[in-house]
């Protein structure tokens, strides 16, 4: 029993760490353009179909380049769709990335079937570890310790670097920055692009763990949304504190009461919002108010 | 009213449509089932464009409804086998009513996004019930087996649907034309005024939510009922959107928008499923173009080509004018009652450490002009939003015509009498004139009215209107939308708004603010009439007019009452003098010796070189939302000159600075940089052109370091570090500090050093003193003399006397014009002229015109 309970932990901290890297991409995001990607999880699963792809053609050291890639496909996509939505009413961008979500998952359907994809793990992680009453399979400590690199990664690149200090300021004050001479355009553009790599990272390094298919993306954004609605829109600390709980409470309950996992990570969320509308960690955003 | 043609009432067009394609379906044997659901979705998209469109609120998850319905259906007629169509459609309404009551009363009280997300939630909760509590909903597979005895063939079910369709479609539009719809329409446009009417914004919302969950529950049980089951896949989270989307498609500012929305949606289905199982693929695109290329939907591109550009949320037109418009009298006449209309004890507030309000007493006299005046920050509008209810003391009482009204809320307060006009216009822009009016005089006269008959057709009110529309100068315009106005005219209508309410007490927070010339004359003639018949308190920064106008003034400043008259009196107080012009409150005026930079090199090089102006403004004019605040303005810097730009609050001097930035695009005029034109410049490429700025405010990032701002603002050419800490000493032990926790004075400091991280050669400094302790003040104006071996400046300041001993030039604007352009030192010698223009003095008495050009 107590080797079930901490196993189930230790997988629902694996889960919480993947919520995390989704969630603070779709926070960024939030934080300085001031739109809320509902396209999110649909990168998040083209993240996992490029990995697949690129496994498929080059191997395994090519997944690295999944990410990337997909970075690279938000950035075009900013350009032509997103940057059109600055500024203007909410009702605007929540259709457009609506849509613009099941269109990408269409086209995932176009070009791989609407059939899941077999991936498993690379080989080199395959086996399990046990640890006292702790057991967890290889893969899965080879995914915490790449989720807790990056974000640790991310937080540095925030908190030490010339761009992250633009980040940071332009989330407070967009106008501000750009009369410090700094091209906003561009930024927001990056940023973008930023936020549609990290959710295309936890696609990657999920894609073993959940069933690679088409509607993988929902699976993603729903629980980003509550992650982010419980942490705070616009919170990195709420994002990792959120997170890892909706993970851990996810991965228990679907241990005991595996009808009820999904429901209650929604209940969850309905009541932070009402209590505390912001988030545990969030700001005041007047604009979505 | 003009009444309808027949192919312009929307319920026969939405039944002509639907008989149409039916007949067209029956005539080549498709199925019946197609166009029923093209009626049923009609319905669904109905309900959510109740939200959308009339109310602003977007319910992402309007599915919960439907697809809760549904399986009320399916459930209730597995408990109740002999139950027929229409006991189950009414068991749809009444659960979905319910439901919408219970589930908005928790949560209206968020709004925008956090409204929508929560709705998403609901369906996805019901989704995960619906797909996993299998005894009850039937699992994956849902239930079957829902009786029809009554239409048991598509086509029988078919004209079933159709006729609850528009029946139910029919009262929607009669209620959006019916008192509640009408308060609904504001509400969208501008909650906060609705609120200042006397309306109970929150329980609009509710009984709008229970109304369209009605209608979208409706819509839920009709299908369920088509299918003759209830399935989980209308809840999942792809199928959350797809009323929105289609609603939008269709066009959410039109009545039709739905029924476009719906048929579109379901023959892309019908077709595109035919041939693909993926006809998102075809059908995501068409949605986003239209989004962003018509965002005014399927029948907005209908309304331009038809050149009626416009909403079809409701019928065009406004009641008939009459022949005779009866004029204005309000129904509190000038009695003789001399008890005071407003009392008030003791008033503070405070934020934080700043106190807004110390301890405020006076009483306010029925019938008066009674303005309220002060420099900047001295807690106005925070007062009036303290007698208004949008703020509640920390102390004090208020007691309005006898009753204490200091715990009421907001439209509480309205409805006893006390209406407010805002220092930024707050209208119902997507409103007619007429109805902008109309809605406070609705306020009124009764809350509700009613949810059935047209709100157009109340006699008593509209020749209420009429009279309002009169008395402001507006009845010519009555019939033209809120944003077609003019600004000037747009104020003149808020006035007639705040009237319309029969307030005892006017609180007007600068209603000039943002108007020409002519403009003024007709506000400030209408403001003095009105003040013959109500209490009217006034905020205002034309003081000319303030003096010229006013029964009697009060003075604040700095949180303190410190003045309370006759306007004569209060002009020669010497307390309010020295407020206004900073004689004697801040310690040292005049720079320490050996700081004057005037033999400096850089000046002296400067001087030198032949004079191409560095910035040159030629008539620039420029505003916010429609208004002028600039007025055609000449201004000119040379290199490495520092001018002063001076003037009471309100007359442009922060515009300038942002339109020098770029941060404003002047309407009219030219800005140019060294001879470059740059007024179509981004603040980016100004900055880089050596343009730097220190706001207002001084807006360092609250959650950087000291350091990091320093920092992000750093380009090679920008001073290095070393010069900065040699210049402001105390900075190098702060380094790491959060900027939200410096004083005042350090944030000043640090804002003036980022100025000079980047290479710049004009500083804009926006009231570099303000809000400062007197001891800060003197380090701050070492800081900005240093500054002027550097660069050359444009420094704005209201206190004359901190500004002229260190500028070479100076321009004081009044009204958005340029008042006065010369050397600063003939402004600093000439006394007189400096209380004209910048204090505060009785013109009329003083014999001499206002705008004279001094050169």
């Amino acid at each position: 029993m107590l080797g079930t309970l901490i196993s189930q932990t230790a997988n629902g901290l694996v889960l919480g760490f993947v919520y995390v890297l989704i969630a603070v991409g779709l926070s960024i995001t939030f934080g300085l353009l001031g739109i809320v990607n509902f396209a999110h999880g649909a990168f998040f699963a083209l993240g996992a179909y490029a990995a697949y792809q690129l496994v498929q053609m080059f191997g395994w050291p090519a997944v690295i380049f999944a990410p990337l890639l997909v970075g690279a496909v938000g950035m075009v996509v900013e350009v032509l769709l997103i940057r059109r939505l600055y500024g203007k009413e909410p009702l605007l961008s929540l259709i457009v990335t609506f849509a613009l979500s099941l269109l990408i998952e269409a086209l995932i359907r176009f070009f791989w079937g609407a059939d899941g994809k077999p991936f498993n793990a690379p080989p080199l992680f395959s086996g399990v570890v046990e640890i006292g009453p702790l057991l967890i399979t290889n893969y899965r400590v080879a995914v915490l310790v790449a989720t807790s690199v990056s974000l640790l990664a991310l937080w540095g690149f925030l908190s030490y670097t010339p761009y992250g200090r633009i980040l940071r300021a332009g989330s407070r004050d967009p106008e501000m920055v750009e009369m410090l001479g700094i091209n906003l355009q561009r930024v927001q553009t990056a940023v973008f692009g930023l936020g549609c790599a990290l959710a295309a990272l936890a696609g990657m390094l999920a894609a073993p763990l959940w069933a690679v298919s088409p509607s993988m993306a929902a699976n993603a954004i729903m629980p980003a949304f509550v992650v982010v609605a419980i942490g705070g829109l616009g919170s990195f600390g709420g994002a990792v504190v959120a997170g890892l709980a909706v993970g851990v409470v996810m991965s228990l309950t679907i241990q005991f009461k595996p009808d009820a996992a999904a429901a209650s990570m929604y209940a969850f969320m309905f009541l932070v919002m009402l209590l505390r509308p912001r988030g545990l960690f969030g700001e005041r955003w007047e604009r979505f108010e | 009213m003009r009444s309808t043609r027949p192919w312009e009432h929307p319920i026969l067009v939405i039944g002509a449509m639907l008989i149409g394609i039916s007949a067209v379906a029956y005539a080549m044997g498709m199925p019946m089932n197609r166009i029923t659901q093209i009626a049923i979705y009609t319905l669904y998209g109905g309900g959510v464009n109740f939200l959308i469109g009339y109310l602003g609120l977007v319910p992402f998850g309007a599915s919960f409804f439907f697809g809760c319905a549904s399986y009320a259906v399916a459930i209730g007629a597995g408990y109740y086998s002999s139950g027929n169509e229409i006991q189950l459609v009414m068991l749809a309404l009444v659960f979905s009513a319910l439901l919408a009551l219970v589930v908005g009363a928790v949560i209206l009280r968020r709004r925008g996004l956090y409204f929508s997300l929560l709705t998403l939630a609901c369906s996805q909760i019901a989704f995960e019930i619906a797909f996993k509590w299998t005894d009850v909903t039937g699992g994956e597979n849902g239930l079957q087996n829902v009786p029809r005895p009554l239409f048991s063939s598509a086509l029988a079910f078919h004209v079933f649907t159709v006729v609850v369709v528009l029946a139910i479609l029919w009262g929607l539009w009669r209620l959006a034309h019916a008192p509640f719809g009408r308060v609904m329409q504001a509400l969208r446009d501008n909650e906060q005024r609705v609120t200042s009417l006397g309306y109970n914004t929150y329980l609009v919302k509710l009984i709008a939510l229970v109304v369209a969950g009605a209608v979208i529950g409706v819509a839920g049980g009709l299908m369920s009922l088509l299918l003759q089951g209830a399935y989980a896949n209308n809840l999942s989270w792809q199928h959350a959107g797809d009323a929105v989307l289609m609603t939008a498609l269709g066009g959410v500012h039109h009545f039709l928008g739905p029924l476009w929305g719906a048929i579109t949606f379901i023959v892309l289905e019908d077709r595109l499923s035919a041939f693909t199982e993926n006809w998102w693929l075809f059908f995501a695109p068409i949605i986003i173009l239209f989004a962003l290329l018509s965002p005014e939907g399927m029948q907005g591109i209908v309304q331009r080509l038809l050149r009626r550009d416009r909403w079809t949320l409701t019928r065009a037109g406004i009641p008939v004018r009459p022949q005779q418009i009866v004029p204005y009298q309000s129904s509190s006449t000038a009695n003789a009652d001399s008890s005071p209309i407003l009392s008030i004890k003791g008033l503070s507030k405070r934020f934080g450490s700043i106190v807004t309000q110390h301890n405020i007493s006076l009483d306010v006299q029925r019938n008066q002009l009674h303005s309220f005046i002060g420099p900047n920050g001295a807690g106005k509008t925070t007062f009036f939003n303290l007698l208004t209810g949008l703020l509640e003391a920390d102390e004090g009482q208020i007691v309005f015509d006898g009753q204490d009204i200091g715990k009421l809320p907001a439209y509480r307060r309205a409805r006893l009498g006390v209406a407010r006009s805002f220092q930024i216009l707050s209208v119902f822009p997507n409103l007619t004139a007429f109805e902008n009016v109309r809605i406070a005089v609705q306020g009124a006269s009764g809350q509700w009215g009613g949810f059935w008959r047209d709100a157009h057709d109340n006699a008593a009110d509209n020749a209420r209107v009429w009279s309002l529309l009169d008395a402001v100068g507006l009845a010519d315009r009555a019939g033209e939308l809120c944003i077609s106005l003019a600004h000037g005219e747009k104020r003149l209508l808020e006035i007639a708004v705040s009237l319309g309410t029969d307030a005892k007490l006017l609180l007007l927070d600068e209603p000039l603010a943002g108007l020409a010339e002519t403009d003024r004359q007709v506000v400030s003639a209408l403001i003095q009439r009105l003040a013959k018949s109500h209490a009217v308190l006034l905020i205002e920064h034309d003081i000319d007019r303030v003096l010229a106008l006013s029964d009697r003034i009060t003075v604040l400043h700095q949180g303190r009452l410190i003045a309370d008259g006759k306007p004569n009196d209060v002009a020669r107080d010497p307390q309010v003098i020295s407020a206004y012009l900073g004689k004697g409150t801040e310690s040292g005026h005049g720079l320490p010796a050996g700081v004057i930079p005037f033999n400096s090199a850089f000046r002296a090089e400067a001087a030198s070189v032949p004079k191409v102006p560095l910035l040159q403004l030629e008539t620039v004019s420029a505003g916010y939302g429609g208004g002028t605040v600039l007025q055609g303005i000449d201004l000119m810097v040379n290199a490495g000159e520092v001018v002063a730009l001076l003037g009471r609050n309100g007359v442009g001097k922060t515009t300038a600075l942002r339109t020098m930035m770029g941060a404003l695009h002047a309407s009219s005029g030219r800005i140019l940089f060294d001879g470059v034109d740059v007024s179509a410049l981004s603040p980016d490429r100004i900055n880089r052109l050596g343009v730097s700025i220190v706001p207002e405010g001084r807006r360092l990032f609250p959650n950087l370091t000291l350091l990091e701002n320093l920092r992000l603002a750093t380009r090679p050419g920008g001073a290095a570090l070393d010069e900065i800490f040699e210049l402001f000493p105390k900075l190098s032990r702060l380094t790491h500090s959060r900027a939200e926790n410096l004083s005042g004075g350090e944030r000043q400091m640090v804002a003036i050093a980022r100025a000079l991280m980047a290479p710049s050669r004009l500083i804009l400094l926006d009231e570099p003193f303000e809000g400062l302790a007197p001891a800060v003040v003197q380090e701050v104006r070492e800081a900005v003399a240093k500054l002027t071996t550097r660069a050359s400046l444009v420094i704005v300041e209201h206190h004359a006397e901190a500004v002229l001993a260190m500028a070479d030039r100076a321009y004081v604007l009044v009204n958005g014009k340029v008042a006065f352009c010369g050397s600063a030192a003939s402004l600093a010698g000439d006394h007189a002229l400096q209380e004209r223009l910048l204090g505060i003095v009785n013109v009329e008495a003083a014999g001499r015109p206002v705008l004279e050009r001094v050169s």
